[in-house]
């Protein structure tokens, strides 16, 4: 048989006991509601009020039996007594373990409520982070085809200007054709009307192949290809005679610092050249009085060229944008200067850039005149 | 305008065009044969075994790398220069493997300079 203090010890914080509710002894005297256990649906055994019960039942039997054999009034005074007394430790010793397992019941309810509250937060956490995935899908999914759309219409622009070439170069043959005299001799007029026209139709040409240029650009396919040991020297100076050639005609002077090492460069000669002539002709053609300064030098691994000129500037603010594909020309650009498409610094940055190099431009303003910067690396990158 | 002991052959499905190289290498002095597709290509250099042959790239039937192995394969030992307007290069890289082989884009290129080319490709001038 367990003493009391074998059964307190039995009582582990959160574990059920104290009294079964089906307990038949407690509901055979009624014990009160509220002191049952909530949540012990154990067996008979494990109920302490029925132990403490039987153990108090089996004692005051045995003492009661016991007191039979004795006699006098003393002796089952005694007995009473000691009946008495383990009646009263048995409730104390109730009562203090009713305290404990009703705070240990507290605690697991409160723990109970905790976990459901958990377990409800968790489900909106859940159902917030599906939300936000759904979203971020769509989102995906939309940029994606914008992606595809994009690459579809460079595509597409591709196509055409590779469409629109084949005339292109029908035409040029036929008045190559006419000015070689395979077809007879032509008088001078007709002979400079021809040249004319093919004149506008290398413009045409070129106009489409930069354009060209500028589409495999977005496309992100290969523009340029580098070759090794490009002479920079003739490029340059063949730069420098058509602008000379320019300038003199507008009245406007052209200073040139340079250095006499020559330069040898990897590089994509039309296309390099092209791109610098692109910022050269800028500087002259903006330029209605004053003149332009060209320093070329070379600082260890790296050749720097620098064109001043006096023309109208760039305002302070267009400096940013001034080599993006959206960039348009300043008024005072398009109201006194004709030509121009906005597109040459797009494609003069975009071609410096695919050879390693850098361009940038500083102005004071409007009407300040402009400085162009450009830098290339003597060991220019991937060689193809 | 002396006669070039010469025969070219210019495959090349622009009408206009092989009309113009073809008028053009006449009046230098050159024998031509033509052809408009990779197909007719090929049957022609079999026929006419030229001595170099000029194409375009991008023709119907069958293109100009792979009518330019089928010729390299036949043992025609013809020159080839390819003509092209297209600036992939893939395609060009994909011409190099086939050796030692030119290309002009045709829309940077003017008539005369082509036959130039041609005439340093063969040796003459």
């Amino acid at each position: 048989m367990e003493n009391v203090g074998e059964l307190r010890k039995e009582i582990k914080i959160g574990e059920p006991g104290y009294v079964n509710k089906n307990c038949w002894l407690a509901r055979t005297i009624n014990y009160p509601p509220s002191k049952r256990c909530q949540y012990c649906e154990s067996k008979f055994q494990h109920c302490l009020f029925s132990r403490y019960l039987l153990i108090s039942l089996v004692l005051v039997a045995s003492l009661l039996s016991v007191s039979m054999l004795v006699e006098g009034g003393i002796s089952r005074l005694l007995i009473i007594s000691i009946f008495a007394l383990v009646i009263v430790y048995g409730y104390f010793f109730d009562k203090s373990t009713e305290d404990i397992v009703e705070a240990n019941f507290a605690q697991r309810k409160a723990k109970e409520a905790l976990e459901e509250l958990t377990e409800n937060l968790q489900q909106k956490v859940d159902e917030q982070t599906k939300e936000i995935r759904r979203a971020y899908e769509v989102e995906k999914k939309a940029k994606e085809q914008l992606e595809t759309l994009n690459d579809v219409k460079n595509q597409f622009l591709m196509t055409v200007q590779h469409h629109l070439r084949t005339p292109l170069t029908s035409m040029m043959g036929y008045a190559d054709l006419l000015l070689s005299g395979t077809f007879g001799k032509m008088s001078k007029k007709v002979s400079d009307i021809i040249k004319k026209f093919q004149a506008s139709t290398t413009s045409l040409i070129k106009m489409v192949n930069e354009f060209l240029d500028i589409t495999q650009f977005q496309l992100g396919k290969e523009v340029i290809s580098l070759k090794e040991n490009v002479n920079l020297c003739p490029i340059f100076k063949d730069i420098i005679k058509d602008i000379e050639l320019e300038a003199e005609k507008k009245g406007i002077y052209v200073r040139i610092e340079k250095p006499e090492a020559t330069c040898f460069i990897n590089a994509d000669e039309p296309k390099l050249k092209a791109a610098l002539m692109n910022i050269f002709d800028n500087a002259v053609k903006y330029t209605k009085q004053g003149g332009i300064t060209i320093k070329l030098r070379l600082d260890g691994e790296t050749v720097k060229v620098e064109i001043k000129d006096t023309g109208i500037g760039i305002p302070k603010e267009r400096l940013a944008n001034l080599f993006d594909i959206t960039f348009e020309r300043t008024e005072e650009a398009k109201k006194n200067f004709a030509t121009g498409r906005g597109i040459g610094l797009y494609l003069a940055s975009q071609i410096i850039k695919a050879h390693n190099g850098k361009i940038w431009a500083e102005s004071e303003g409007a009407g300040k005149g402009s400085t162009f910067f450009i830098e290339l690396p003597v060991d220019g990158g991937v060689v193809h | 305008m002396e006669k070039i002991d010469k025969k070219i052959l210019i495959v090349e499905d622009d009408a206009d065009f092989l009309s113009i190289l073809q008028i053009k290498f006449t009046s230098e002095g050159f024998s031509v044969v033509t052809a408009e597709n990779g197909e007719d290509g090929v049957s022609v250099a079999e026929k006419e075994k030229p001595d170099l042959i000029l194409s375009d790239v991008l023709l119907p039937q069958m293109n100009g790398i792979e009518m330019a192995e089928k010729i390299k394969k036949s043992g025609n030992g013809a020159l080839i220069v390819f003509l092209t307007n297209i600036k992939d290069t893939e395609h060009i890289n994909s011409a190099r493997k086939l050796g030692n082989l030119d290309y002009l884009i045709k829309s940077d290129i003017r008539i005369s300079d082509i036959v130039d080319k041609v005439k340093a490709k063969l040796g003459l001038k």
